[in-house]
């Protein structure tokens, strides 16, 4: 490689960027699956926490933890706080998908132009075998 | 093989789907499936977790106070005493807590070991469409490693037109064959018209009888064309020696016999004979369904059931077991005739046949069956007699 063009040493060059810059997307791609589903499951848990809120007796008890101590709350309280915090899980649960969607979209492009410069690179490398 | 049948394409499955990349993605399922394993084996101990909870609350306010090991710290217990054994404080999830008593406690248990319940079944769901996902990879791959070949024709031509293309494609290529086989090719059709006249006449014996006579006397000159001439007229004369009257349907086509190919034979039946015909044309109709079986040979076979072996020795190789039930009679002059055939049969390479045709064979067997459980062995023969005058 020590012969080779400046142009192909640029298009090496690009192409390292390009796939760096690929595996970064394809890292945040799964941090966000991640997040995804920790957010899934605190929704399914909500849900339920919710449902059994609706069961109890009007007069029941009910604590919060909250570190290491137990708040006791008045129970419809409880209940407008899980579903506040069911909505906002759901929110956050539709912004992942977006940013997810956005992030996916970008990968398959950088792909693409990943690809592309692998062939340039190719056509070059050829041109000088043979020149 | 590709290109004696222009129709069809036969491709290795390894070129379209390497072995490799079918056992990776096998790999990569059998990895989901371990990952669903592993979630359902958690979700299992969530259960047995709960089931033994839900046990323990409903045992716990038997008694007013349980004596107890009262953890102290990590390594040291003191000795305790459980009291207010109706009150729970159960956690419900997402740090939220309330106060129960046993009932209401075995009760929010019970509701969460349906949760899991269901989520261990769509687990197992899951993992049972992943199963066969993987078993199919694993199969394309092997099927890629075992060479298997991927055929593809289309599945165009309607009933009605291919028996057109077929008549056409085999009367020129016939030419084109060397002129002996030609010649004696034609003779055989019109010989097979004959034979479904005579089927026609079935009820009516004489005709029946003549026209056999006629197609008999014809198949002694296809014979002579043959290099191979085995069945003399002395050998034929024996089974042929009741029928003895000419009938008018069999002198019309005597004249010009070359006339009568195969689509024309069914339809001069249905113009001459119009009582006899019924069968003639019921067999062919159904002939007809399957697309790709010359519609004669198949017409005349089930007829020459109901009549005498005399005809279907003209069809021969297409007969045999049929022919061995029907016509005891004719036994002796079978044998010849069949080999015969065998040999007109087989000028042509079949062995390419074999391998190109076998899905299309299968599913014209299926049609077949439906026409006639018997005609089934009539079918490759047939099939071969039509390939080589395709070539």
């Amino acid at each position: 490689m020590a012969t080779s063009s400046p142009a192909l040493r640029e298009a090496q060059h690009d192409l390292e960027t390009q796939a760096n810059a690929l595996s970064k997307l394809q890292k945040d791609i799964a941090k966000n699956h991640q997040v995804r589903k920790q957010y899934t499951i605190q929704l399914g848990e909500n849900e339920l926490v919710l449902k059994e809120l609706e069961l109890l007796s009007e007069d029941a008890n009910v604590y919060k933890q909250i570190g290491p101590v137990l708040v006791k709350q008045d129970l419809a309280e409880a209940n407008a706080n899980v579903r506040k915090r069911i909505e906002y899980i759901s929110g956050e649960l539709k912004r992942l998908d977006g940013t997810l969607q956005d992030l996916e979209d970008k990968q398959n492009s950088k792909k693409d132009t990943l690809l592309k410069l692998q062939q340039k690179i190719q056509v070059l490398q050829a041109g000088k075998s043979k020149s | 093989m590709a290109d004696g049948v222009p129709k069809g394409t036969v491709k290795p499955l390894a070129s379209l789907i390497s072995v490799e990349e079918a056992q990776n993605a096998a790999k990569r399922v059998h990895e989901a499936i371990e990952e669903r394993e592993k979630e359902a084996s958690y979700i299992e101990r969530f259960i047995t977790e709960n089931n033994n909870l839900f046990k323990l609350v409903h045992t716990l306010p038997d008694q007013l106070s349980h004596p107890i090991m009262v953890p102290f710290g990590k390594a040291a217990f003191f000795p305790g005493r459980l009291i207010h054994t109706n009150e729970f404080l159960v956690l419900l999830g997402d740090g939220y807590y309330a106060d129960q008593t046993s009932r209401q406690t075995a009760e929010i248990l019970h509701r969460r070991g349906n949760v899991l319940e269901s989520k261990l079944e769509s687990l197992k769901a899951m993992m049972l469409d992943l199963q066969a996902e993987a078993s199919f990879f694993e199969s394309t791959a092997s099927e890629a490693a075992d060479g298997l070949v991927e055929i593809r024709e289309d599945y165009i031509e309607e009933q009605p037109t291919e028996q057109k293309s077929e008549s056409g494609l085999s009367k020129p290529n016939i030419i084109s064959d060397d002129e002996e086989c030609a010649q004696a090719m034609s003779r055989m059709d019109v010989l097979e018209k004959l034979e479904e006249e005579a089927c026609s006449d079935d009820e009516d014996n004489d005709f029946e009888c003549s026209s056999m006579f006629s197609a008999l006397k014809l198949n002694d000159r296809v014979q002579k064309f043959m290099d191979e001439n085995r069945f003399s007229a002395a050998s034929l004369g024996p089974s042929s020696g009741n029928c003895t009257q000419t009938s008018p349907s069999e002198k019309s086509t005597r004249t010009n016999p070359d006339l009568y190919k195969f689509d024309g034979a069914k339809a001069h039946l249905v113009a001459e004979d119009e009582s006899p015909c019924v069968k003639a044309i019921s067999a062919s109709g159904m002939v007809k369904s399957n697309v790709t079986e010359r519609p004669l040979f198949l017409s005349t076979s089930k007829e020459g059931r109901a009549d005498c072996g005399s005809k279907i020795e003209e069809v021969p190789t297409i007969h045999h077991s049929k022919k061995e039930k029907d016509f005891g009679d004719n036994v002796g002059d079978r044998p010849a005739v069949n080999r015969a055939d065998h040999q007109k049969a087989f000028t042509g390479s079949i062995v390419e046949h074999s391998h190109g045709m076998p899905s299309k064979q299968t599913s014209e067997s299926s049609d077949l069956s439906q026409v006639s459980s018997s005609n089934a062995p009539t079918k490759p023969v047939s099939r071969f007699k039509m390939q080589k005058g395709g070539r």
